[in-house]
Order: structure tokens, then sequence, then C-alpha cells
């Protein structure tokens, strides 16, 4: 493994000058869900951050082609 | 004092009773479970003239602080053959409430052909001949009964399909604006009133802005002054306030868990035209209302206008379950379809959930074209005529598949599920099972807990605890939104019980009636015959796996069996 790992990102909320944004991202081997969440800084709180469509633990480390996903939390009534 | 109404529509007669103080503590579903399992033999027939149509407020509703003042509906359901409480905002609580109203209990049925209204007002109560109104859909009536009795009354009104006596139909609760939009929808609440020759109830204004009967008001306001402010501050409150409930749909679709195509699949790239965040920049861009309060007070502001390109009002309110079943499980994703599908839904005063489940496995079976716009609005004229197709699809998705010989039906107890497949939401499918209410997402979502949804651990104790929360705050009249807060206001919750009933209450106290109002329930379904093995998810969907994860549910049918064995 090398000292960068690529992703897919995709955030659902604004980002980068965009309404949303998806694309290939490259991270630092060693990097977590949370710690790429840090590294986003987001602007909104509270956000859902899928891992390959999944719900991981925040100190999850990221693979070579690993899917991450920022959505915005929500639920119907 | 607070009062309960009793309306027998067989005699045409009413009277008001004091409240009993076996109830004092008892709101919303809590009062309408506890009356139906105290009065009701579980075995009646529900169209029957025996079965209790009954409504209540929540035991906090009746003031301007937000959304807490909505309305529970409670009878044995025609749909899953067990109890039934079907929760909805509007004014009709908060109306209700003013007039120191605890419970409305509506029993007996007219004379066959003939139909009513029943005017309510502090202390009075009458019942008009309602012939002029037969055949409306719930706008028509909304607006002939508001040129009567005044546009601040509140209305809770059935149209075609409750005058039909369809499982689909339910009530039809008016918001601030006037729109009969806001349903106690799922169970067939509405056929409930339509067997009792009801077309609808008329809750006047009180002529001033009254509040119930409040022992300690400063002690009411500090507390709810405090409550507003965590819910203005509150990062998932703005989120509903802008995206409304529909950007759940971009959740649930990157989960894999969105029902398309009659719940064949799980995941659709077609489905991001119909998210929250293309909803909220299509009615800004058209100047709809991306945000607006279904019930007057309301701060959370969830609910929204869709207007067409010319800016015209189509619908209120484009929700996400709506979106899902009307939409991606149709195979149509469009936004001005599935606005169209809702306002025939709200004027049909049919459940949008139930409908859609039931268009989607007609649509598996070839009697009805995935995708096919056209097809669907026919359909609703079918529902709103009576053609044998249109009571088919009125009387529910089970029906549906019964009929027509489709096994993939997504339903427990006859009720079609919501907009999460319990095969990837599985704490979503131990509430469709384990609720007495049926495939009922409100009765405990988890959807919003950050969990590994697909890992079928610990969603039998999530369930349980949404499903307690849930019915705690049905029993309140607060919305479910109000979650978002509800722990880190709870001493303010509490603060506003003692404000208005002079007593203190626990948390545990709380709970243990929630609880409490669980058992009975379920109770109630065994009596009317709902054995344990009503309890399940479809076999199927233990069997069929659902793309794109190839997941199954697979919580044990044992774990299920325990969820309420323990306190």
């Amino acid at each position: 493994m090398g000292d960068r790992l690529s992703i897919r990102l995709e955030v659902y909320l604004p980002f980068r000058g965009r309404r949303m944004w998806r694309g290939a991202e490259e991270v630092p081997a060693g990097t977590t869900l949370a710690g790429l969440l840090d590294a986003l800084a987001l602007p909104e709180p509270d956000l859902a951050i899928l891992l390959n469509g999944r719900h991981r633990p925040p100190e999850t480390l990221l693979s070579d082609g690993d899917e991450v996903a920022v959505l915005r939390q929500s639920e119907g009534g | 004092m607070e009062q309960i109404l009793r309306l027998d529509m067989g005699t045409l007669t009413h009277r008001f009773e004091p409240l009993p103080e076996a109830y004092a503590l008892l709101g919303g579903r809590a009062l309408t479970s506890r009356i139906l399992c105290d009065e009701l033999d579980p075995t009646v027939d529900a169209l029957g003239p025996n079965n209790k149509l009954v409504l209540a407020p929540g035991l906090l509703s009746g003031s301007i602080v937000s959304s807490s003042s909505r309305i529970s509906a409670g009878a044995k359901s025609p749909l899953t053959g067990g109890i039934k409480e079907s929760n909805s905002g509007g004014n009709t609580g908060w109306r209700l409430a003013q007039h120191g109203l605890r419970a409305v209990i509506i029993d007996g049925a007219a004379p066959v052909g003939q139909w009513f209204i029943a005017v309510i007002s502090r202390g009075e109560c009458r019942l008009e001949a309602a012939g002029d109104l037969v055949g409306l859909g719930t706008y028509d009536t909304a607006t002939r009964l508001f040129e009567r009795f005044g546009a601040k009354s509140a209305l809770a009104v059935i149209g075609p399909a409750g005058e039909q006596r369809m499982n689909v139909a339910g009530i039809c609760n008016t918001d601030p604006e006037g729109r009969p939009s806001r349903i106690c929808a799922r169970g067939g609440m509405g056929a409930v009133m339509g067997s009792k020759g009801l077309k609808a109830i008329v809750v006047r204004d009180p002529g001033a802005n009254i509040m119930p009967d409040t022992i300690d008001l400063p002690m009411w306001r500090e507390n709810a002054k405090v409550y507003a402010k965590e819910l203005a501050t509150s990062p998932a409150i703005a989120r509903y306030r802008n995206f409304g409930t529909a950007s759940t749909l971009e959740l649930v679709n990157k989960l894999g868990g969105l029902p398309i195509r009659n719940f064949s699949r799980g995941q659709d790239a077609q489905a991001e035209a119909i998210t929250g965040l293309q909803m909220a920049e299509t009615i800004k861009a058209r100047g709809g209302q991306t945000s607006h309060s279904c019930m007057t007070g309301c701060a959370i502001q969830c609910s929204n206008v869709w207007v067409d390109p010319q800016g015209k009002e189509v619908a209120s309110s484009m929700e996400f379950e709506t979106n899902t079943l009307l939409g991606a499980n149709l195979e149509i994703f469009d936004f001005d379809a599935i606005a169209r599908f809702t306002k025939e839904c709200n004027d049909l005063g049919i459940d949008t959930i139930e409908t859609g489940g039931a268009m989607g496995v007609a649509m598996a079976a070839g009697a009805l074209p995935y995708g096919d716009v056209a097809a669907v609005i026919d359909a609703f004229g079918q529902i709103r005529t009576g053609t044998v197709l249109g009571k088919l699809l009125g009387a529910g998705a089970a029906t549906v598949g019964r009929v027509l010989g489709v096994r993939e039906v997504a339903s427990v107890k006859g009720q079609v599920m919501a907009a999460y497949d319990p095969r990837v939401i599985k704490g979503n499918g131990v509430t469709y099972a384990t609720s007495p209410m049926g495939a009922d997402h409100t009765a405990g979502n988890t959807i919003g807990a950050k969990v590994d949804h697909l890992d079928p651990q610990g969603k039998v104790a999530l369930s349980r605890e949404l499903q307690i929360v849930s019915t705690v705050l049905d029993m309140l009249g607060f919305c479910v939104f109000a979650r978002a807060v509800y722990a880190t206001t709870a001493e303010q919750f509490r603060g506003l019980f003692a404000a208005r009933f002079g007593r203190s209450i626990t948390d545990d106290e709380i709970r243990a009636i929630a609880t409490e109002t669980i058992r009975r329930e379920i109770a109630f379904n065994r009596a009317a015959g709902l054995g344990p093995a009503t309890d399940r998810i479809p076999e199927w969907m233990r069997t069929t796996p659902l793309r794109p994860h190839e997941a199954v549910f697979d919580v044990p049918d044992e774990e299920l069996d325990r969820i309420w064995a323990t306190d």
C-alpha cells in the first residue's frame, strides 16, 4: 500500500462551489472516516457519512477504492 | 374541566362527559387505544356500527407551542383487522383541545345513505344533514364548510374514498390555510368515519386565542420558551425547514433501501430527479414554499407547497414517503407527476403510502404499466368513481396481491411498508413486524440512528426504544420531529406537564404509560385474532435478496418475539 489512497467521494450538499460534488479523491493512507470528515470541513453539522453504502464507526480506516458518501441526516414523518 | 364528547350516529345524539380520572394522564394514542381497549369488543366488524372512532389531541395540545397539537385517530382498522392509531398535523387537535375536549368518541352508524356533519364548540355539538357534500372531494367539501362556519374553523373530513369505505381512506385535517392535506392516513380511519355516515367534523374557532385550562401559566411560558429556543437552534430542525422530509431520499437511496419497482430494487440513479435538494431548488425557482407550518405555531415547518412552472399551487406537501411510494416504487421519477398524485390523494382522502403500494403491486401484476403517469392519473379517477379496479386499489396492497396473484407484497398485518425496505433498514423491519400498528414507520423509525442498518444485531433494542419514544410523543401530542430536541429538553416537557396539570411526572412514568399502551394494543390484536404469526416480515423478504447489497431480512423471529417481554 502506498502513502496515498484513491477513494470515490460523494458529497450531497454544496461543496467546492457546486450544489453537490462527486469525484475521485486522494487521501493519505491511515485516514479514518472521522479524519476525512474533518478534512472536508463541511459547513453543516450532524451529517451522515456512509462507507460503501453503510454507516461505519468513525475510527474505521479507509481502503483504496472505497466509496464515501456524505449526506444530510433526515427522516420522514 | 376537560371532557369527552360522545357522538352516537345511530341515534343522532351526543353527550359531554367529564374526563374519567383513569384517563387523566392519557392523551393522543395512549387515550385512543385505552378507550378502544376498554370499550370495544376486539372481534367487532371494523366497518360495522359497533366499531368506535376516537379522535384525541395530545395531553399538551391546544396552545401555540410548536408542533404540540397533533391529532390521533383510533379505531379497529379495516385494513389490519387490529387496533390502529393514525396521527396527523393540521389544526383539528389544536381546536379540540382549545374547547376542552380530550377526546371525541364516535359510535353507531347512521342509516345507509344518510350523511351528516358534526359541528363542535365548547360545550356544544350538533349534527347537521350533509347530503349536499356527498361525493365531493375534500377540497370542495372544505371550501363549502369554511363558507358556512368561518375560515378559522378546523375541519376533519373524508373524501370519496371514505364514503366508499375503502381501506386506503384517511381523515383529512385542514392546515392553517385551510387545505385538507394533513391526513390521519394509515389504516383506513376514513373508512371507519364513512361507515358511520359522518362526512366531516367542524371544530369552530373559540373566538379568542385561548388555551386549555392550565394551572401555572408563567411556568408554562417559561418552559415553552426554552423548548422553542432549542428548536430554533437545532441543526436537525433547520434541515427540515430547508428541505422537508424529502432529503431522506438521498440517504435511503444511498443506503440501498429505497423501494423501487414494487420493492424489487433498493437503489436507482434515476432517483436523483426526486431528491430533497432537487425539490427545494425547483420550489424556490418557481416561487413555491420550501417551508410551511402544517399546524398553527409550528416552528419546524417541514411542510412545503409545490407549484407548477407558472407558479400555481399544485399540492402540499411533498413528503419523502409519498415521493417514494408514488414515485420510485412506480418507476416515476418526476416531481410534477408526483405532485399531481399527491393532490389527487389529498382530494380523494387517501393514504399516499398504501395507495402507492397498491399501485406498485398492480404494476407487478401487469394490471397497470410501470412508469406511466397517465395510467396512474386514470387509476385515481377509477378510485374516485368506484370502478372494480378503483375499488381493488382502494382495498390496499395486500388485497391487490391476493386478487392479482402477486406474492411480492411488502406488507405486515395487511398494511404496506413505507419507504424503507426492511432488508436494508432492518430496525424499521423490526418496527414493521412488532408494532401493533402494522407496517407503520411512524411507530418507530430507526433511519435516524447512525448505525449499520444492514447488520441485524441490536435492531430489536433500537426499534423498541424508538417505538416507546414515538408513543410518548404521540401521547403528548408532539410531532415526531420534536424528538430531535426531546432528550435535551426533557426537563421542559416535564415542566409543561406540571404547568398544565399541577402535578409532576417523571420520565419513567411517561415511558411506563407508553409501554403499557403498546402492550394493551398487542392484547387487543391477539383478542381480535392477530396472533404472533402476524408479527412477521413477509417470507419473500427473508429469501429474495435486494440489490445492490443482496440483503435479506434476517433478524431472528425469536428476537422479534422477545421485544416486549421485559420492562
